[in-house]
């Protein structure tokens, strides 16, 4: 009891010494949870809208596929990414392995089938005249799939807010393929990961309760944007 | 000048053939009104007309030019449609009405001033800065309809533009579609056979995703039976073939068809004789009824029901002068005729 006390002064001391390790790995941490969201829904997006408003065969088999996607292990992606970017691996030559490029190839693995779902669930659902009324309205193809996902957009962003938390908290890519390395791959989940085996409790549950406070400020902002729009 | 052409149209759902038009010209400047029963293809016309839906075969010829649909952004800026349950995008009025126009690339001013010039039109202006999820059935009507105006183009579409909305809405969109400008092209549909021949220059009539030669004023579902020289078709509900029965009425046929079978039969209501007195004539159909109804469908000429036996409505097309010549009125007993060669069975 009294360790854990011990340790929650320490928590509130460590929080008062916000300092540039920190946030540097606050930074690492934003930046590629960014990239690989960001990629992800470049991906997803069209694919999404595709499957969405396409009748094909073998349908439900995609479905099944992008639900098993879902639950990835992130420890079986950075295994798969790791061979991929080993010297022997197919993509070797690139000399990624250890390097942010890496952890944002696995994080995008596991966010693209998040989105992908998501949206194209969301497109399925929505309302079948959104896309002739915009075309007879004189908008193209493309301009017409873009407003379909405006008027989701609630639910869009709502798929790259998972995707975004599905990466930002992963664990094992970021350590597979970025090697924790201080000031270039070393994340919040890999400093917390590493905090925890060196046996600093306290600072390890500062840098969680920084990642919880960040993404909530996110939400909010979020929440209080699309909210805002759809009114 | 033909502003829109169907030729060879097919439309099949399923190994079921819900559209199929041989060839369908829409002159420049008309008013085309399109009236059938429900699941006649009126719709799926429209829809193919707008170029939102692709049909099975055929082809499309806007302008003269035919449409080739990898590529159809040139020919919808030719084309407003109007759903028959239109779609309107979140926000306000005046963002969907400036969507409508965003690919003409207009600048803020002429937008605006277009904008406003269409809600007056609809008398919508007061809704400008309100959501369109809050109006109601015809406040939503007239301002799809604003909106498809707004964009001014030489095609307008209208699928069923009066339903759902009350007598004072639908008297400014009659209004507004009479006092649309010359060159404008308009089809729209309805169940409404009077509007459609008060607003419109052609009345298409499409039965079973055919074109009808005659519009559904004499539009009958009847049965055929063998006579010496033909066929003779008796009106449903009534009789059993034999033409002494009182109470029903039959129509003599030349063609041949399956005996006890039932048709769609139509009758041309401008080949409908009507008199005061029986007329020897070459026409084999002759009955004798009362005049129900006398309309006016343009200034010069006149829609007339008789009531045949059985309560059959025969409606006639006559002008306006041989009205007054013949001083007919409601109530009148009169004489209908026609030839069996303006009988047309649906088969």
């Amino acid at each position: 009891m009294d360790e854990l006390t011990g340790q929650s002064v320490e928590t509130v001391g460590y929080l008062s010494m916000f300092n540039g390790d920190i946030l540097a790995l606050i930074g690492t941490s934003f930046n590629l949870s960014l990239w690989s969201t960001s990629i992800a829904a470049l991906i997803a997006f069209p694919l999404g809208v595709f499957i969405g408003l396409s009748e094909f065969k073998g349908r439900r088999t995609v479905d099944i596929i992008l639900n098993t996607l879902l639950f990835l292990p992130t420890v079986v992606v950075g295994h798969l990414v790791y061979m991929a970017l080993t010297r022997e691996g197919f993509l070797g030559d690139f000399q990624l392995l250890f390097t942010r490029p890496a952890i944002i190839i696995g994080q995008v693995i596991l966010a693209t089938p998040i989105i992908l779902t998501m949206v194209s669930n969301t497109v399925r659902l929505a309302d079948r005249r959104i896309i002739p009324t915009a075309l007879s309205m004189g908008a193209s193809r493309i301009r017409a799939y873009l407003l379909l996902l405006g008027e989701v957009r609630a639910l869009v962003v709502l798929s790259l807010l998972a995707a975004c938390g599905r990466v930002i908290s992963e664990v094992g890519v970021s350590m597979m393929l970025g090697g924790n390395i201080f000031g270039k791959t070393r994340t919040i989940t890999t400093g917390i990961a590493l905090l925890t085996s060196q046996g600093e409790f306290a600072q390890a549950t500062v840098l969680g309760l920084v990642l919880l406070v960040i993404v909530f400020g996110i939400n909010i902002v979020v929440y209080q944007a699309t909210h805002r729009v759809s009114a | 000048m033909i502003a829109m052409e169907f030729k060879t149209l097919q439309q099949i759902y399923d190994d079921r053939v819900v559209l199929d038009i041989p060839s369908l010209p829409v002159e420049r400047g008309s008013k085309v009104a399109l009236v059938g029963s429900n699941g006649a293809g009126k719709t799926t016309l429209l829809e193919i007309a707008a170029l939102l839906k692709r049909p099975s075969s055929g082809e499309i010829f806007i302008n003269g030019k035919q449409v080739e649909w990898h590529s159809l952004d040139n020919y919808r800026s030719d084309i407003a449609f109007v759903a028959q349950d239109p779609y309107f995008f979140s926000g306000f009025l005046n963002k969907n009405m400036a969507f409508a126009l965003t690919d003409q690339h207009l600048s803020p001013d002429v937008r605006n001033a277009r904008i406003n010039k269409y809600l007056s039109l609809l008398g919508i202006e007061k809704f400008v800065h309100r959501s369109p999820r809050t109006f109601s059935a015809g406040e939503l009507k007239r301002a799809a309809i604003a909106r498809a105006l707004c964009r001014e183009t030489p095609i307008i579409l209208l699928d069923e533009p009066f339903t759902h909305i009350d007598i004072p809405s639908s008297t400014i969109l009659e209004e507004v579609i009479s006092n649309l400008p010359d060159d404008s092209t308009v089809i729209f549909s309805t169940h409404e056979l009077s509007r459609a021949n008060r607003l419109a220059d052609t009345v298409i009539t499409l039965e079973a995703g055919k074109l009808s030669p005659w519009t559904p004023e004499n539009l009958f579902r009847m049965t055929a039976y063998k006579v010496d020289d033909g066929m003779e078709l008796v009106s449903n509900g009534f009789g059993n073939g034999n033409s002494n029965q009182a109470e029903k009425i039959a129509i003599y046929y030349p063609g041949d068809l399956r005996e006890g079978s039932q048709f769609m039969v139509s009758l041309n209501p401008k080949e409908v004789i009507v008199s005061k007195e029986p007329v020897k004539s070459s026409a084999r159909n002759s009955y004798r009824g009362s005049v129900r109804q006398i309309k006016a469908v343009n200034p010069r000429s006149v829609h007339v029901t008789v009531e045949c036996p059985g309560n059959f409505p025969l409606s006639a097309i006559l002008t306006e002068r041989a009205m007054r010549e013949f001083g007919i009125s409601v109530g009148d007993e009169v004489w209908v005729h026609f030839k069996s060669s303006a009988v047309y069975v649906h088969e």
